[in-house]
């Protein structure tokens, strides 16, 4: 289960669709896919090989780990997503699965009927992934409202996350649909007005794919 | 003044044909003389530092400029996509599906001036040029992208470039042949490829073919318009070009047109000399009403940030952590962390000077969208009114189309639905 470099981005790409078109199930199984994909493939194919021709340059070399490294990062970051948009209903840690097992463990990735325990487990794997991922400025949009969404998912974490997203939406840097859904469901109760606004910005966003990502949670 | 209208002042100095050394020259004829080449007077070491900054040579190449990758050159990246060279050669790790996609949108940007002899140009030029770049080559979709530099960096850069230029004595031309020099411009067929905008237009007569058509294709396309040639050349160099291009940039794509010494001088002196009017810039399109019907960001997203935007402002991850010069740095500009590739990247905003994120939808004292402000001031550049303070975007290529800001516009009133 290895694809090609070209595959991989374009796996990928569809996996970041899927999610934000409020597919989470999908997403995760496609960036699980990518993710094992990479960690198996020993270098993707680039051009710049030495003089022999037998083996790539050193420049080449770097410039693919580092396309390698990121992609990864981006197969990680989507699981984590649609770990949390799923209510931890996978299975965490998936790269430890053994190798020969993949496959079969990319069709049991999602969780039907998870326990609590199971639940946990994958959102702190998820947590724990989308904290990692944080840049050390905070500069990033895309990155703090996913975490955001991850916190709200933790009861203790829920204000935290609520001043993340609050802040974000002050200055109309909120990423997409999803953000203020969960802005709108930090608010519910405390605030229902700000939280009925977050929620008319979140079907606004979300467009076609309203319906599946902006309805409230039971 | 500007220098072509000081150069065009001091020529005015008549005298008899006789010293003129034409067979032209006859003692009935006034004379002109054309100015000779101005040396550059700029600091040439800090010149070389700035090409290395502003990264001239990931669209130029040869002369001064060191190589760089295929991957991370424009104009060969692209050239290598439209000839059916695959992505690997590239450097490139995309599949042959990806390839015929690329190919099928790729617009332009597959031949740029190269710097083999680039110290023909005359500084002074080269310093306005960089400072306020003009449509120098009509027919080539992109041209030189606005900068942000100053003066004192655009006269070191033109400094550095001249070096190895040799000067031009002045060049003494008559009336007759200005007239010649017209007719000998229309019967070797060069309105072919240039316009000269500003006087009667040349008949556009196809060249005769002198190498592939690729190659003519490419050759007309970089054919500039002649009515900058007294800005950019000193006389004397052009009579020499014209008579044999290649022995002065070698890799040139104008043919060789046999001129004698007589015939190249009469059409310089045209080119010098001929009443031209202004050139004509594009008018501002009237903004357009925002539109009633639903504008989703996958119209947004084709029309116009998959066009040029995305090149410059892309998402690192999918190039080795690069993002463009738009999001990671390049071409002289900080990082400002704009991604335009995706829904998410652009609804994030950009950093500003000092690093803190900003709305691309910010608006301004007129309720305008930052996002419609640069498309809008782009428009301004090309008619020739830059807005200060706000770069025109995209970056060294035309306008997009009112049209094209009216679906932005509307979009962004709908609440940029996904």
């Amino acid at each position: 289960m290895v694809l090609s470099g070209d595959e991989t981005a374009q796996t990928l790409s569809q996996a970041e669709r899927q999610l934000a078109a409020g597919r989470a199930d999908r997403a995760f199984v496609s960036a699980l896919t990518v993710f094992w994909s990479l960690e198996e493939a020993v270098g993707l194919t680039e051009d710049g090989y030495d003089e022999s021709g037998d083996r790539p340059s050193e420049r080449a070399e770097q410039r693919s780990n580092r396309r390698k490294a990121a992609l990864s990062a981006r197969a990680k970051l989507v699981m984590a997503v649609a770990m949390v948009r799923l209510n931890g209903a996978t299975t965490f840690e998936p790269h430890h699965a053994p190798r020969v097992s993949r496959l079969r463990a990319v069709r049991h990735a999602l969780l039907s009927s998870p326990t609590d325990a199971e639940r946990q487990a994958s959102l702190t794997w998820a947590l724990t992934a989308l904290t990692d991922m944080q840049p050390a400025d905070g500069d990033d949009p895309v990155q703090m409202a996913h975490y955001a969404e991850a916190l709200a998912r933790f009861p203790d974490h829920r204000a935290q996350a609520l001043q993340l997203l609050h802040d974000l939406a002050t200055r109309d840097l909120m990423p997409d649909a999803w953000a203020y859904h969960t802005l709108a469901e930090l608010l519910r109760g405390t605030d229902d007005t700000a939280s009925a606004e977050a929620a008319a910005h979140c079907r606004e966003r979300a467009g076609r794919h309203a319906s599946r990502i902006c309805s409230e949670s039971p | 003044m500007t220098g072509s209208a000081a150069r065009l002042l001091a020529l005015v100095a008549l005298c008899t044909l006789a010293a003129c050394g034409s067979h032209d020259a006859s003692p009935s004829q006034p004379s002109e003389s054309l100015a000779a080449s101005a040396p550059a007077r700029g600091d040439v070491d800090r010149g070389r530092a700035l090409v290395a900054l502003f990264q001239c040579n990931r669209c130029h190449e040869g002369g001064p400029l060191a190589a760089v990758p295929r991957a991370e050159h424009c104009v060969s990246c692209h050239r290598a996509i439209l000839d059916g060279d695959h992505g690997v050669t590239a450097g490139l790790d995309v599949s042959a599906e990806t390839w015929t996609r690329w190919r099928e949108r790729l617009v332009g940007l597959d031949v740029a001036p190269s710097f083999v002899a680039v110290s023909r140009l005359e500084p002074s030029w080269v310093e306005s040029f960089l400072r306020d770049p003009q449509d120098v080559r009509p027919q080539l979709h992109a041209m030189m992208p606005r900068l942000r530099l100053d003066d004192a960096q655009a006269r070191d850069i033109a400094a550095f470039l001249a070096l190895g230029g040799d000067a031009t004595p002045s060049l003494r031309v008559t009336q007759r042949q200005i007239t010649r020099g017209r007719a000998l411009l229309e019967s070797k067929a060069c309105g072919g490829c240039h316009v000269f905008s500003g006087v009667l237009p040349l008949p556009t007569r196809p060249p005769a073919p002198t190498s592939t058509s690729v190659e003519q294709a490419r050759a007309l396309r970089l054919a500039p318009d002649l009515w900058l040639t007294r800005d950019r050349w000193a006389a004397g160099r052009v009579v020499e070009w014209l008579m044999q291009p290649r022995r002065l940039k070698p890799d040139t794509l104008m043919p060789d047109t046999h001129l004698s010494r007589d015939e190249a001088t009469a059409i310089t002196a045209y080119l010098f000399l001929a009443e031209r009017g202004a050139r004509t810039r594009p008018t501002i399109p009237a903004r357009l009403p925002l539109l009633q019907r639903p504008v989703g960001f996958d119209e947004v997203n084709e029309r116009v940030f998959r066009g040029e935007c995305w090149h410059c402002h892309s998402d690192p991850s999918y190039a080795g952590g690069v993002g463009g010069p738009g999001n990671t740095g390049g071409f002289g500009f900080k990082g400002r962390g704009i991604d335009l590739s995706s829904y998410e990247g652009v609804n994030s905003g950009y950093r500003d000077a000092q690093g803190r994120r900003h709305s691309l939808f910010e608006r301004d004292a007129e309720g305008v969208p930052r996002l419609v402000a640069v498309l809008r001031a782009r428009q301004a550049e090309q008619a020739g009114q830059p807005v200060p303070g706000i770069l025109g975007m995209p970056l060294g290529f035309p306008a997009r189309s009112a049209e094209d800001i009216q679906r932005v516009e509307s979009w962004i009133a709908q609440g940029r639905p996904r």
